[in-house]
């Protein structure tokens, strides 16, 4: 088990060499180059222009002064107001992570509640009010959730926020993050509830289906037979057995709500790393996009594995070669 | 458990969670207040380096915090600002003195005189800064030989022959010179602290600061903070403290912050118009802006004066004005707006490129294909947001309906269309100009004559060419605007690249908090002299 | 389940495993007609895609042409004439939801169509190839897994569109190619994990021996075990690339004006959300409505080909 786990961590240097090779091939090819003016340029401008972003270059020039960099951990300049593609990352990944991690939570918390509750009133009202608001969940897209919940709640009733996230620019190894007077819940409720409910719905979806299995097998039987409590025996046995399957998908949850958060990002005006790349792609600043794109191969790569090797421990079953 | 208790728990959990909402709700008010603080709108600008950019975002931001020379007011009159008074011009023409204000400083102390505007004009000339606007001063001699690497900074005539006069000689006489320097591109550059005349801008919170405001926050995606500058030396001094720009790229958001509070001052994008449009706080600007069909006369097909006449008349300017802007803009088929000094009157050319159905299908079939029969199929490349969504699908239809050809929408990003329309390959597109200073020189010379640099759509016509060539050297403003007029007059009529559809406006949201908000004069985000701008309560 | 069909009848002709092959699908068949969710599911799904050609080569049912633009109508909400309204350039919503109701199922199965194509290629080599062809498989898959998929999908969708490579000039191609990129993945996994445990199992261990050629081993015996997760798993794809395609057409990159697709009209929808709210509720409806349709069916494939039978 170690050693796998060793083996596929090495294995993500090269896979991370490949994913960067891919994107930069992707970016080549599509045309326009980064400038783009509302009046017409002079050819003598573009020629500046091109010498001073290295863009005169060819082709495999580029390349490898890309990786040479890339080892020496320079990561380029951007071409959004010449700032390095490091901090760039360093004041949008605290903002993405937050809401990701939030949004996670509540996807976590919501989801299994309702897939257990939902469970334990199985064929009873419960059961569908749950799967009711599970299903229409997951139909939904987040880009139509948005919107309808902003126009609601921000400016018909005015409880919530329209713009931002609402939480510091921290790290959480840092004095400002533990500092409440940072943190605006009337801000960052919408953009989690946007960007979670999805995943709530699909964890809930799956908890119920786990639990009605675990709570099916023998040993629950014997509990309850054997007097324990209720309640016992659902936190002792019930919620424990029915947690594998649940692991298995919250690895990959975990990176598409990190990575998938763009849409909730344009729509709130968030200042994260998801919108970052898109406007990255369509402005064709190709550090950027190498960045960004490299730091979420290296959250789904690491989520993966992470995933394979609880996998692993959990289930003694499961032998790696 | 039974189902009751459960469902008790669950909204319990609610209940607390929608508590804490409203405490937060509560204890957290942090829109426009006391204390001169406010919050505007503004998209990503793309640098805060005057003699860089030509980006319209950047430049009102730009002026927030730096000036110039000289300010211009409404009716191209000259203000002094780091000038004492106007420039006196030597005379053949070819020498501007200016004298400039004693006492100046930058926001850091460091002494502002003239060799600071020197060292900007230099910026503007120097190839590494690759500044976009560099164009505007090809007058002074040695500026384009600089920029374009063959010579060397010492020949770029402009000098300080003391520190408080400032020396700039031309290479021909230029009526409109004085309104040059106006312009941000011959701001001034701190000689002192900037290493070169290469050196980077400096990026906030040591951004050289000339004007009312200083940046000392720029947090890309999010906002920049101005705030105010006590060692201004020029007046009016400003009065709020603090001006936050809030970046927010769709311009539905903004107005839902503007709504929600979040936001004192917005801009409004044509989608929403009907909805404000009665309100006391909407408030529209006419500006100095055409927007049109731009067509690359080197196309096979585009090149056909008739076909272009046929595009061109089968458009009803207004109903495009009411059904896809919503009656934001002023239908024209005027090239320079008529206010503009050396312009033609308004609807001058309406007879000979304006909406006429018939006059259409005609030309169509002059050109060879009447009924559509024939035609080949043309393409239009619109860059992507609402209303060009829009206008694409209601060009399709009328050139459908009206003159049975098939138009194909080609919707691409910023830099995409930007790269196919300096590569010249494209058939049309919609574009524009607006004016860098009032007059109708900046709307022809440099985009008409044949090889200049920034004729994209490869107009060469001699008769427009003879015009503007006796145009730059005349100096008489009557004679001046005369040939200029002609020149405009070829120019629309031959639809020699530009079939003019509409004047863009603004139209702003403003909080009823916020006061001494003057009109804007330029193609600028915001309205300009944010020193004037206060607080109500 | 038409590879199935094909096989069912062939394996009469098979000493081995016939009736194991024959009970699984009359079984699952019958499981799945007891499913009442997953029969509603199906019914409303075809329903939908007989409306959806109808709606577009059937005058009357379309009523208006998607790109006729009425002026005086504009912003209108439902009404006898307009069933489900008119959007802002007096075009008719409900020939514009058929529409895109057409371009969002051509996306949907054309993305699994090659997503099954290439995942059955990659995962059967692999898991035949032997060791080597594997691990190089296997690597391949790695790498599409680790890019985040959304952010690949609008790459490709960027590089297919401003070129004028042949064969893609078609904007919905170019989005089916785009999505499947990423899609094909989870098929591919699948396939391989299911032939690498078949390959050791009793009944093909039975037909080598008895000397059946290789191709038949995997057409007859080990395709059909196979297929079971693998339409599973395509019936869940087909709502994710629908909901892909919105998302492109949500960023702007969808398919281009006057076409609409779900996407667009949602992307419409929400600019004039507080003029006309029902230009985003019919679309964004009709999307939920595919999407929770096909989840329903999926579940019910799941469980009745599920060999525990639960």
């Amino acid at each position: 088990m170690f050693g796998y786990a060793i083996r596929r961590t090495l294995w993500m240097i090269p896979l991370l060499w490949a994913v960067a090779t891919v994107t930069f091939l992707l970016m080549h090819a599509v045309p326009g180059g980064p400038f783009a003016s509302e009046k017409p340029v002079p050819p003598a401008v573009q020629e500046a222009l091109n010498a001073r972003y290295n863009l005169d270059k060819s082709f495999l020039e580029q390349y490898v002064l890309y990786f040479w960099n890339l080892l020496h951990f320079d990561l380029g300049i951007s071409f959004r107001a010449d700032t390095e593609v490091i901090d760039v990352l360093e004041q949008g990944l605290p903002i993405t992570l937050q809401l990701g991690g939030f949004a996670f939570l509540y996807a976590l918390v919501l989801g299994m509640s309702l897939g257990i509750i939902a469970a334990l009133n199985h064929n009873r009202v419960g059961d569908y009010l749950g799967v009711f608001f599970a299903t229409i969940g997951t139909a939904v897209p987040n880009f139509v959730i948005a919107p309808l919940l902003i126009l609601v709640f921000s400016v018909e009733l005015g409880w919530t926020g329209v713009l931002g996230w609402g939480g510091p620019q921290a790290w959480v190894w840092q004095p400002e993050f533990w500092n409440p007077g940072n943190w605006s819940l009337r801000t960052m409720v919408l953009p989690v509830v946007s960007l979670g409910t999805l995943p709530a719905a699909y964890i809930a979806r799956i908890t119920r289906a786990s639990v009605l299995e675990v709570l099916s097998q023998d040993y629950i039987r014997t509990a309850r037979a054997k007097g324990l409590a209720e309640r016992a025996v659902i936190l002792r046995h019930v919620v424990k057995n029915s947690m594998v399957p649940i692991l298995t998908v919250l690895g990959p949850i975990f990176a598409a709500l990190v990575t998938g958060s763009f849409i909730v990002e344009q729509i709130f005006a968030i200042n994260g790393v998801g919108r970052h790349f898109v406007q990255a792609v369509f402005r064709r600043d190709y550090e950027l996009i190498m960045g960004i794109t490299l730091f979420y191969a290296l959250v789904v790569a690491t989520a993966n594995l992470v995933i394979d090797i609880l996998y692993g421990v959990v289930d003694p079953r499961i032998r790696y070669r | 458990m039974s189902l009751l208790k459960q469902w008790r728990y669950l909204l319990l959990t609610l209940f607390a969670v929608s508590a804490l909402v409203a405490v937060a709700a509560c204890g957290d008010d942090d829109d426009d207040g006391a204390g001169g603080e406010i919050t505007v709108h503004t998209t990503e600008p793309e640098s805060l380096d005057p003699h860089f950019s030509d980006f319209s975002v950047d430049i009102t931001i730009q002026q927030m915090v730096n000036r110039g020379l000289y300010d211009i007011l409404p009716g191209g009159v000259l203000r002094p600002a780091y000038a004492a008074e106007l420039p006196t011009v030597s005379d053949d023409g070819l020498t501007y003195t200016i004298p400039i204000k004693d006492g100046m400083t930058w926001a850091d102390g460091e002494t502002l005189d003239a060799n600071d505007f020197v060292f900007g004009i230099q910026r503007t000339c120097d190839p590494t800064n690759a500044g976009h606007y560099q164009y505007v001063l090809t007058n002074i001699s040695g500026c384009d030989d600089y920029y374009g690497g063959e010579g060397a900074i010492g020949d770029v005539t402009v000098s300080a022959p003391d520190d408080l006069t400032l020396e700039i000689t031309i290479s021909a006489p230029q009526a409109t010179f004085k309104s040059i320097l106006a312009l941000w591109m011959v701001y001034p550059a701190p000689d002192e602290s900037l290493a070169s005349v290469d050196a980077e801008w400096p990026a906030p919170p040591d951004t050289p600061c000339s004007g009312p405001f200083c940046v000392t926050e720029w947090e890309a995606g999010d906002h920049l903070t101005l705030v105010k500058n006590e060692s201004y030396g020029l007046e009016p001094k400003a009065k709020l403290d603090t001006i936050t720009l809030r970046i927010i790229d769709d311009f539905t958001t903004a107005l839902q912050a503007y709504e929600a509070g979040e936001v004192d001052m917005i801009r409004l994008g044509t989608v929403d118009l009907p909805l404000v449009r009665d309100r006391d706080d909407y408030v529209p600007q006419a500006l100095p802006i055409t927007i049109g069909l731009e067509f690359m006369l080197e196309d096979d097909l585009v090149s056909d004066l008739n076909v272009r006449l046929a595009l061109s008349r089968a458009i009803d300017r207004d109903l495009l004005n009411e059904v896809v802007n919503a009656n934001a803009f002023i239908p024209t088929t005027n090239w320079v707006p008529a206010e503009e000094p050396g312009a033609n009157a308004e609807g001058a050319f309406e007879a000979v490129i304006g909406f006429d159905t018939e006059a259409a299908k005609q030309a169509l079939s002059d050109a060879g294909y009447p009924g559509g029969e024939g035609f080949p199929g043309i393409t239009i490349i619109l860059r992507d947001d609402e209303t060009n969504k829009a206008l694409g699908a209601f060009l399709q239809e009328q050139y459908l309906t009206i003159l049975g050809i098939d138009l194909t929408v080609e919707i691409t990003d910023s830099q995409t269309r930007q790269e196919r329309f300096n590569s010249g390959d494209f058939q049309f597109l919609v574009g524009g100009w607006g004016h860098d200073y009032p007059d109708a020189e900046n709307w022809l010379v440099g985009l008409f004559e044949t090889g200049a640099s920034i004729n994209k759509q490869r107009c060469s016509d001699p008769g427009i060419d003879a015009a503007l060539a006796e145009a730059v050297i005349e100096t008489e403003d009557a004679p001046r605007w005369a040939l200029l007029q002609e020149a405009e007059k070829i120019a629309v009529e031959t639809l020699c690249g530009y079939a003019p559809l509409y004047h863009r406006g603004n139209h702003y949201m403003i909080s009823p908090d916020l006061g001494g908000v003057s009109p804007t004069l330029e193609d600028h985000f915001m309205p300009q002299f944010p020193e004037d701008w206060f607080l109500n309560s | 389940m038409t590879e199935a069909d094909i096989v069912f009848r062939e394996t009469d002709e098979i000493l081995v495993s016939d009736s194991k092959l024959r009970g699984l699908w009359a079984d699952a068949a019958r499981r799945l007609m007891r499913n009442r969710l997953a029969l509603i599911a199906l019914v409303i799904l075809a329903a939908l895609g007989v409306l959806a050609l109808l709606g577009n080569y059937v005058d009357e049912v379309q009523r208006y042409a998607p790109r006729e633009q009425i002026y005086t109508d504009r912003l209108e909400g439902p009404s006898l004439d307009h069933f489900f309204g008119t959007d802002h350039l007096g075009r008719d919503t409900w020939a514009r939801v058929l529409q895109g109701l057409l371009i969002s199922l051509q996306v949907g199965f054309g993305v699994q169509v090659v997503a099954l194509t290439v995942g059955l290629l990659v995962g059967g080599i692999a898991a035949l190839g032997g060791r080597a062809l594997d691990n190089l498989m296997m690597r391949i898959t790695d790498l599409a897994y680790a890019f985040p998929d959304l952010l690949f999908i609008i790459l490709m969708r960027e590089a297919l569109r401003d070129n004028d490579w042949p064969i893609v000039e078609e904007p919905v191609v170019q989005i089916i190619v785009a999505i499947s990129f990423v899609g094909w993945v989870t098929i591919a996994r699948l396939v391989r994990g299911q032939m690498l445990s078949l390959k050791e199992m009793d009944f093909v261990l039975a037909a080598e021996a008895m000397g059946a050629p290789r191709w038949r081993i995997v057409f007859q015996h080990m395709l059909p075990n196979t297929l079971g997760p693998v339409i599973v798993a395509v019936v869940f794809g087909i709502p994710l690339a629908i909901f892909a395609e919105a998302v492109l057409a949500f960023i702007g990159i969808g398919i281009p004006v006057p076409t609409a697709s779900l996407g667009n009209l949602v992307d419409n929808g929400n600019d004039y959300i507080q003029q006309n709210v029902w230009m985003l509720l019919f679309p964004a409806g009709t999307i939920a409505l595919l999407m929770l349709c096909f989840t329903f069916l999926g579940d019910g494939l799941r469980d009745a080909l599920d060999p525990r039978g639960r």
